[in-house]
């Protein structure tokens, strides 16, 4: 946009607020409304069940409790770590090779770049069926193909294992995740400039050391915010182990976000689980304010 | 020379064997899903697996059409919060853009972090106070409320986008307009909106890709049966401790995917910006 055109927009300032107004009120009735209110309940004695007992101001009570009454809160932030930190690699390192491989291919790089993401697509819980039924017990394709090749000896029940329950959500994870960490790092492969791969191939570099010594430095950035946003987003992955699992057996595949889901609604102590969900908000929003600020420094 | 050839040979069919291996991973699950359900009842629970269906049978799409479930209130239902969801978040989202494409330029930048920070939040985190709020404004179980939810999902990628879009178009026909007697107002609905349509289009298709894989808001905010969306009643008939309806859930599953998957092929570049978009920026 030219100067005399900015200046001619610029007139209108209030205009310009008028228009965006809508989606700010939304804006401001999804996320700081809701985030006050949670707050808010994080102070109260809220609990739908025996709604005697509720209080408008129960001081820090909710999360004296989380941390001295909750025996499974240490196990769920094990499990939660666990999970993340498996996916995050796994989901990362598959993503990083089907981006490295749309980079090599040319013909078949549209259509390559179709399949891949095709997992990334298909609706959440359509994958969640179809991984259930490809993992189950008895006629199980995973199951059977494990056991072909000696990998199992036996067909093995999946979900109701506390030791191997965490497997199958962790596989339908990556194989969903793979997608969105290929096209984030793809992008950033992009933005390398072509010239320094030549002066590497000048200098006798081989395809090894140009990954090593051009591809990675120059990726830093965009792989540092992406595995603090694929962190993020799988702390709250929700959908697949919900509906696997529901946390169980026992509490061995309830992450954080199917911990607040069952304090609030199996338990319906809304308090509670608003105090974990304040804790956790506070989290996001230091780890978003490091994100903004490595983003920022790239530009 | 013949030495590197033969090399560059080698490295080449490493790259198609590792191309194979994670197709086959990629792929597999979802062949596997058609070919569950055009299977014979029978063949399903079969020892070794029967991998390609025959005879190929279509009974297990007619259960789950006409018997196991109400399908076409439940997929009315979701059309009705995908669209619902789609339409506010180009109308609220193109208002947004334009205005910050062109009037409030130097807050924009901050808007739209803060837009796409607030994606961040994830549903889950939001649906406790999102219950009680929308119980509050008696909102609770009205598509109105779930649409509104699912909009937070939404809305800020959708602003995204489309100011990508508005930022392409050139400003003079707008100036023109408005020194030929329109408002600011018809400048933006009769020269930029009619301009921007294509991305619009897109952004529309986009947000409703995303409300269509809602799970978690639909379930949590939705309570009676007359209103519930098609993801959470699958759920609800086939997921159980004695599940056995494989064909009719695989039948099911492909249904509700067909057209977010048919969306995506026409949509692909769109959807890699709206990812990249949410990721890089916020």
């Amino acid at each position: 946009m030219n100067a005399r055109a900015k200046a001619f927009f610029a007139r209108g300032p209030v205009f310009g607020l008028l228009l965006c107004s809508p989606a700010l009120l939304i804006m401001a009735f999804v996320l700081i409304y809701p985030l006050l209110r949670s707050i808010s309940l994080s102070f109260q004695r809220m609990n739908l069940v025996y709604p005697a007992l509720n209080d408008p101001f129960v001081g820090l009570e909710n999360y004296i409790r989380l941390f001295t009454l909750e025996p499974y809160f240490g196990q769920v932030l094990g499990t939660t770590a666990l999970f993340v930190i498996v996916t995050v690699l796994c989901g990362f390192t598959l993503g990083f090779t089907l981006a490295l491989i749309l980079q090599r291919v040319r013909r078949t790089r549209v259509i390559l770049q179709t399949l891949f993401l095709l997992p990334y697509v298909v609706p959440s819980v359509a994958l969640t069926l179809l991984w259930m039924w490809m993992f189950n017990p008895s006629f199980g394709v995973v199951n059977y193909v494990l056991k072909e090749l000696h990998v199992i000896e036996q067909f093995k029940r999946w979900f109701v294992d506390p030791n191997l329950a965490l497997v199958p959500l962790m596989a339908i994870t990556v194989w969903k995740g793979g997608a969105f960490n290929m096209i984030i790092l793809y992008a950033g492969l992009q933005n390398i400039p072509i010239e320094l791969y030549e002066a590497a191939s000048i200098d006798g570099g081989s395809a090894l050391q140009k990954f090593r010594y051009v591809t990675l430095p120059q990726m830093r950035h965009v792989i540092t915010v992406l595995l603090l946003l694929s962190a993020m987003y799988l702390m709250q992955f929700f959908t697949p182990i919900w509906i696997l699992t529901r946390g169980g057996p026992g509490f061995s595949t309830t992450t954080l976000s199917i911990y607040i889901y069952r304090m609030a609604f199996e338990r319906y102590d809304f308090g509670l689980a608003s105090a974990l969900g304040t804790l956790w908000f506070l989290f996001l929003a230091i780890v978003t304010f490091v994100i903004l600020r490595l983003s920022r420094r790239r530009d | 020379m013949v030495i590197s050839t033969s090399r560059e040979h080698l490295n080449s069919l490493l790259l198609v064997a590792l191309i194979v291996a994670l197709l086959v991973f990629i792929l597999f699950p979802l062949f596997w899903m058609v070919s569950t359900s055009f299977k014979e009842q029978q063949f399903l629970s079969a020892l070794p697996p029967q991998w390609i269906p025959d005879p190929i049978t279509l009974k297990h799409y007619d259960n789950a059409i006409f018997y196991e479930m109400d399908f076409f209130v439940l997929l009315t239902n979701s059309f009705i919060v995908a669209i619902g969801t789609s339409l506010l978040a180009i109308v609220c989202g193109s208002l947004a853009a334009y205005s910050f494409s062109r009037y409030l330029i130097l807050g924009s930048e901050y808007l739209l972090v803060f837009m796409l920070a607030g994606q961040m939040f994830p549903a889950v985190m939001m649906v406790v106070p999102f219950f009680v709020i929308l119980r509050d404004f008696h909102l609770l179980d009205t598509y109105l409320g779930l649409i509104i939810a699912t909009t937070s999902q939404a809305l800020p990628f959708a602003t995204y986008l489309l100011k990508g879009f508005f930022d392409s178009l050139p400003t003079d026909l707008e100036e023109a307009a408005m020194i030929d007697g329109c408002n600011r107002l018809q400048a933006f609905y009769k020269i930029a909106l009619p301009l921007a349509l294509p991305g619009i289009i897109s952004t529309a298709l986009m947000s409703f890709i995303v409300a269509w894989d809602d799970y978690v808001l639909a379930l949590t905010l939705i309570t009676s049966d007359a209103r519930r969306t098609l993801p959470v009643a699958m759920v609800g008939s086939f997921v159980g401790e004695f599940a056995v309806k494989w064909g009719e859930m695989m039948a099911v599953s492909i249904l509700m995917s067909l057209p977010v998957v048919v969306l995506f092929v026409f949509l692909q570049k769109y959807l890699i910006q709206g990812i990249t978009a949410g990721a890089i920026k916020g």
